[in-house]
């Protein structure tokens, strides 16, 4: 069904890019101050009480204890040591609210700045952003996603995510496989456009010839210079060495790689935060998991010069109640929870927001999603209020009415 | 509210003496129509919008009659009036009439109180232009096909209706001066009518029997052969999966009933499309029941407006979402409209707990216990419970209420609507409360039920509803020709007609005629001479006719999937399940019918427990199933529920069934490396294999290869490609357009 128009210009590596947006069309009057998104995506929830909101009556803190950080007056829960050593770099806002309190709306909603519907998807955030800032000559997709998809809503199928199964190993069948040989896969590709050739001199269509160019582009894509940005292993083992082996870790270091060679938004998931019960038995680990992979990332990032012009961002669907219950869990908590940001002049070794300190609700400098994601594409030079239409012509924009909080930066 | 409470009875104005009359059409019409007919007037000249509170004032008749408040005019008493006190209200009150434009002058107010009580004599005024009639009639309604059952005397000729078809388009084609098409070889068309109706490319074998097969209507034979086949369940059960976007995990949980076998079940019956609409529609009752699998429909989306704008657009090929909001900005749907049809399914909906009446009396004590004492055994508790009643209530009040932000001037929100359709004949609908009783109540009321739900049905799926017929066979037809008959799948309009019009209008009579038989009405197009035409490649200057054949497309992600199937095996769609196939949730709801409330304390505490619970259902339900198959030899159309996705499927653009026509066609980059070099998954005895190790020479290899790939026999030029190996030939062949098209 061609249920939409397509545009396909293989203008770069692998992608068929429209080229477009200088950034002059973008319509951001401020200089864009972040030339990439690291954006990690904890789903299930993350327990902003048990992590980086710690300053409410004690009883809400369960059994978290508190350390301090880096940061005189800035303290965390005891499972992030390592963060704790680089709060210097980190603006924490502790007074994010959604309106979306079961996961897959409230990822849906965290990642898009929309509702979820039955009559349109919307696209997320590193659609937009793939969208609106790729050019001509980019040689690597705008919007790569390490661990899940990443959907381009009602854009077409192109601006979504490229996605990483596996950082450890890249993209999905990236190279031929291994029983055959360099001249056998250079045979076979004569055989296939001899085949085309011959059924687009009675067949060709925009389809047929879209075909045709998506595997000139994957296979450029294949063969492209940056395609080892994929490859871990090329990287300095001074920068290895910074990261444990957990594939959380793995994946951040791959979207530092990407970052460094223009990847305009990396998506990293790392999903089990959903704690119902047992959650001082079950989240250690995983808060050992973030605790040393974000901090690798943000060393590495620093080492390599990037964390100036790459805006790191921490979120999650929602946050966990400020009571324990029976079972030794948390709930769900859309009224007041934690988010985090690094790089690109954000002010780091702060906090921003606060909730009441029953921990019930977000009280000072509310930040709802949609003001959130909008304050992450302006850094980016994009106008959150940017408009585009549904196949059936209905308008949306970026941030869904969102306005960016600037004052989040310096 | 509207000033109800005060309606006086009406009083004939015949009866009342004239004295000091006015003369109306000189004093009291000029007013009428400039401050009242713009919202009360001949919705004829206000793009079919009702008139405001359902009255006009453009005749006397309908003065008299008034809206749905009652009369507007109480001759002799001005105050008793309503059409009095609603100009005569402050300025500032919700209520004051006009509603648009500027309010009466004291003058002209002084005129309407006079004319009142002078006995609101018309004269001899008879009306404003053509006399309106007080029932509902549409252009529709005039321009209206007989039902279809009048219009069926005997027996369907297929035959008959696909020479009239043929007909129809040759004298097209002749009219505009176009040479028909050439019509294809027997290569191409069993390539072709095995795609378009069991789903997948022709195996070799089936191939050589159809080719070697010398009886003159071997075409014909073939038709009927696939369309009784288990391989057309299969396909067209994709089909209606993605039109009616069937999901296994629903948005309550995971609680989405049976509706993939539902649909199994129908298409294994051919069950009429239009019956199948109507128990959509009208569906009701447990979701786990076996055979009430239709419920998924409903169970499918939370949100009562967004499936009400769905279904629209699936079975009357409109898109009216727009009005759920706003008036729709460039065509006649108003917000009024949209809530006066959901009103005919308001207040159904998805409770997936036992009705809050047992949850109390039955459950409540024990399920908090458990979610005190282990939360494992609550969730498990919780979710048997939910199987056994998660069900579909509330078949429709007749009611709806205005959204709470409702912006227009016709209207207030949370105002009571009474249901009505969006053209055509309102079903009748047995009221058991009146909107005005209803009005008074409070505004989350909606009325008691009165299965309004099945009038829907009856007005959607109706002979005399053209947007039904019209839109299942713009779909059908892009189903297997490719191009947009009557315009896009769900942009169509009460007018539009297509390019053909005659040619539309046949093919809604083949649909009728034969019942919404799909198999019929498939056989009907499969054998005319445009549908065995030379497939057109559409590129940006078609010719000025292309609705004489099929158009160049890429195979959908099942087709494409299920196709290297035929390269495996002789036997593609012997996995094709034949009767009812169960799954953990269905398997467990059987067995709740026995359960008593103890039991389910006792399952939850001494259960398979949390993790297990749906793993030992789904252990027993595949039991039950019997032997299924080996994976690698079912068709995509088996995965789903219990069996997962089929990720390559997914990848090549299967649709993830949340919104309607979401398949996509389009490559993309991850696609296009696994059709490079990932694996093809075609193991050395697989049927391609095992022909091509028996075949004589390599010419006969090459054919096979051919053959088995493209349904074709190398050309000429090819041979020039047989010094290559088999298997890089196999790569090249199947990485092809030609392969991944239907030509």
């Amino acid at each position: 069904m061609k249920r939409r128009e397509f545009i396909y210009n293989v203008g770069m590596a692998g992608m068929s890019l429209p080229f477009l947006n200088p950034a002059a069309s973008v319509g951001s009057s401020n200089l864009p101050k972040a030339k990439s998104v690291i954006y990690i995506f904890l789903s299930g929830g993350l327990s902003q009480y048990d992590s980086f909101n710690v300053e409410v009556d004690k009883n809400v803190l369960g059994k978290s204890t508190i350390i301090n950080s880096n940061v005189a007056g800035i303290r965390v829960s005891n499972y992030y040591p390592s963060l704790a050593k680089q709060m210097d770099k980190i603006l924490v806002l502790n007074s994010m609210k959604t309106n979306q309190g079961a996961h897959p709306a409230g990822i849906y909603k965290m990642l898009t700045g929309y509702n979820p519907r039955s009559t349109v998807t919307h696209p997320e955030l590193g659609a937009w952003v793939n969208k609106c800032l790729t050019s001509e000559q980019d040689s690597l997709p705008n919007f790569i996603s390490i661990g899940s998809r990443g959907g381009a809503g009602f854009f077409p199928g192109q601006w979504a995510a490229l996605p990483v199964k596996d950082p450890n190993k890249g993209i999905d069948f990236i190279r031929r496989s291994d029983s055959i040989g360099n001249d056998t896969f250079a045979e076979r590709l004569d055989i296939l456009s001899s085949l085309n050739r011959d059924f687009e001199t009675d067949y060709s269509t925009k389809e047929t010839r879209s075909y045709i160019n998506t595997y000139a582009g994957s296979l450029k894509f294949m063969n492209s210079k940056d395609i080892d940005a994929f490859e871990l292993k090329k990287e300095h083992p001074k920068i290895v060495g910074l990261y444990d082996k957990n594939s959380f870790s793995r994946s951040c270091l791959l979207a530092g790689r990407l970052v460094e060679r223009g990847v305009r938004f990396v998506k990293v998931e790392l999903g089990g935060w959903d704690y119902h019960d047992g959650i001082y038995d079950k989240m250690p680990a995983n808060a050992n998991k973030l605790d040393k992979g974000l901090s690798s990332l943000l060393t590495h990032l620093s080492q390599k010069g990037l964390l100036e012009s790459t805006l790191v961002v921490v979120s999650t669907e929602f946050g966990r109640k400020p009571d324990v219950n029976p079972n030794k869990g948390r709930d769900h908590h859309p009224n007041g929870f934690t988010c985090l940001m690094a790089g690109a002049g954000v002010k780091a070794g702060q906090v921003y927001g606060t909730t009441t300190t029953d921990g019930k609700e977000a009280a000072e400098d509310i930040l709802e999603v949609n003001d959130f994601n909008a304050t992450i594409a302006w850094r980016l030079g994009i106008e959150p209020g940017i408009e585009e239409k549904s196949p059936s012509g209905r308008p949306f924009d970026l941030a869904n009415k969102g306005e960016a909080r600037q004052e989040l930066f310096g | 509210m509207m000033l109800l409470s005060l309606l006086a009875t009406s009083t004939n104005a015949q009866e009342m003496p004239a004295v000091n009359a006015l003369n109306f059409k000189k004093d009291i019409l000029p007013i009428f129509a400039d401050s009242c007919f713009g919202c009360h007037g001949d919705p004829a000249r206000r793009k079919g919008k009702e008139p405001g509170g359902g009255l006009r004032l453009d005749s006397p008749e309908s003065i008299s009659h008034g809206g749905d408040a009652g009369p507007a005019i109480v001759a002799g008493k001005p105050d008793d009036s309503l059409l009095y006190q609603l100009i005569t209200l402050p300025e500032d009150d919700d209520e004051v009439m006009p509603a648009k434009g500027d309010l009466l002058t004291r003058d002209q107010i002084a005129l309407v109180r006079k004319w009142i009580e002078g006995g609101a004599d018309f004269g001899t005024w008879k009306g404003d232009g053509n006399a309106p009639s007080i029932d509902k009639v549409t252009e529709m309604e005039i321009s209206q096909a007989p039902e279809g059952d009048e219009m069926v005397t005997g027996p369907v000729d297929p035959d008959t209706l696909t020479r009239e078809i043929d007909q129809l388009v040759g004298d097209e084609l002749n009219r505009l001066g176009q040479t028909p098409r050439p019509e294809i070889d027997d290569y191409t068309f069993c390539r072709r009518i095995y795609i378009d109706a069991i789903g997948r490319i022709p195996t070799i074998d089936e191939l050589n029997r159809f080719i070697e097969d010398d009886q003159s209507d071997k075409r014909a034979s073939l038709i009927d052969k696939l369309l009784n086949s288990k391989g057309y369940n299969s396909h067209w059960y994709n089909y209606w999966a993605d039109l009616l976007r069937v999901k296994n995990v629903g948005d309550e949980l995971h609680h989405a009933g049976n509706f993939s076998e539902w649909i199994k079940d129908a298409v294994r019956r051919n069950k009429p499309y239009d019956q199948m609409v109507h128990e959509l529609v009208n569906a009701s009752g447990k979701l786990y029941k076996p055979g009430n699998g239709a419920t998924g429909f409903y169970a499918r989306e939370k949100m009562p407006l967004d499936h009400l704008a769905n279904s629209v657009k699936t079975f009357m090929g409109m898109s009216i979402e727009c009005a759920q909001c706003h008036d729709h900005p460039y065509e006649d749907w108003t917000q009024q409209d949209f809530y006066k049809l959901a009103a005919f399914s308001s207040r159904t909906h998805l409770r997936v707990d036992p009705l809050p009446a047992d949850e109390k009396k039955f459950y409540a004590k024990d399920r908090s216990i458990l979610k005190q004492k282990s939360f494992d055994e609550w969730i498990v508790y919780r979710e048997s419970l939910r199987v056994k009643h998660a069900a579909i209530y509330g078949n429709g009040t007749g009611f709806m209420r205005l959204p709470h932000d409702y912006q227009y001037d016709d209207g207030k929100p949370h105002e009571v609507l009474a249901a009505d359709v969006l053209f055509g004949n309102l079903p009748e609908l047995s009221y058991s409360i009146t909107k005005e009783k209803l009005e008074k109540l409070p505004k989350r009321n909606f009325g008691p039920e009165i299965n309004s739900r099945k009038s829907l049905a009856d007005w959607m799926t109706s002979a005399r509803n053209p947007m039904f017929a019209k839109a299942t066979v713009n779909r059908l037809w892009h189903r297997i020709m490719g191009t947009e008959l009557v315009g896009q799948l769900g942009g169509l309009t009460l007018e539009g007609m297509g390019n053909h019009p005659a040619l539309t209008e046949k093919l809604m009579a083949c649909l009728k005629a034969s019942k919404y038989d799909t198999k019929i009405f498939l056989k009907i197009i499969f054998n005319s001479r445009i549908y065995q035409s030379k497939a057109l490649a559409l590129t940006a200057s078609p010719p000025a006719y292309f609705l004489d054949g099929p158009v160049v497309r890429r195979l959908s992600s099942e087709v494409l999937v299920d196709s290297f199937l035929s390269l495996k095996t002789e036997t593609p769609d012997k996995f094709v399940a034949t009767e009812f196939r169960w799954d953990g949730f269905t398997n467990f709801y059987e067995k709740s019918q026995k359960m008593k409330v103890e039991d389910f304390v006792r399952y939850s505490i001494k259960g398979p427990g949390r993790g297990k619970f749906q793993q030992r259902e789904e252990r027993e339900a595949a039991q039950r199933n019997g032997d299924m198959g080996p994976r690698e030899l079912w068709r995509v159309s088996t995965f789903g529920r219990d069996y997962g996705q089929h990720r390559v499927a997914m990848l090549m653009g299967k649709s993830n069934r949340e919104l309607i026509d979401s398949a996509n066609l389009e490559p993309d980059i991850p696609q296009v490396l696994f059709m490079m070099n990932g694996p093809l998954t075609i193991p050395k005895d697989g049927l391609i294999y095992r022909k091509m190790n028996s075949a004589g020479n390599r010419e006969e290899k090459m054919a096979i290869l051919w053959k088995s790939i493209l349904g074709r026999l190398p050309k000429k030029s090819e041979k020039a490609l047989f010094k290559h190996e088999p298997d890089d030939l196999m790569w090249a062949l199947l990485n092809s357009n030609e392969f991944r098209f239907i030509r």
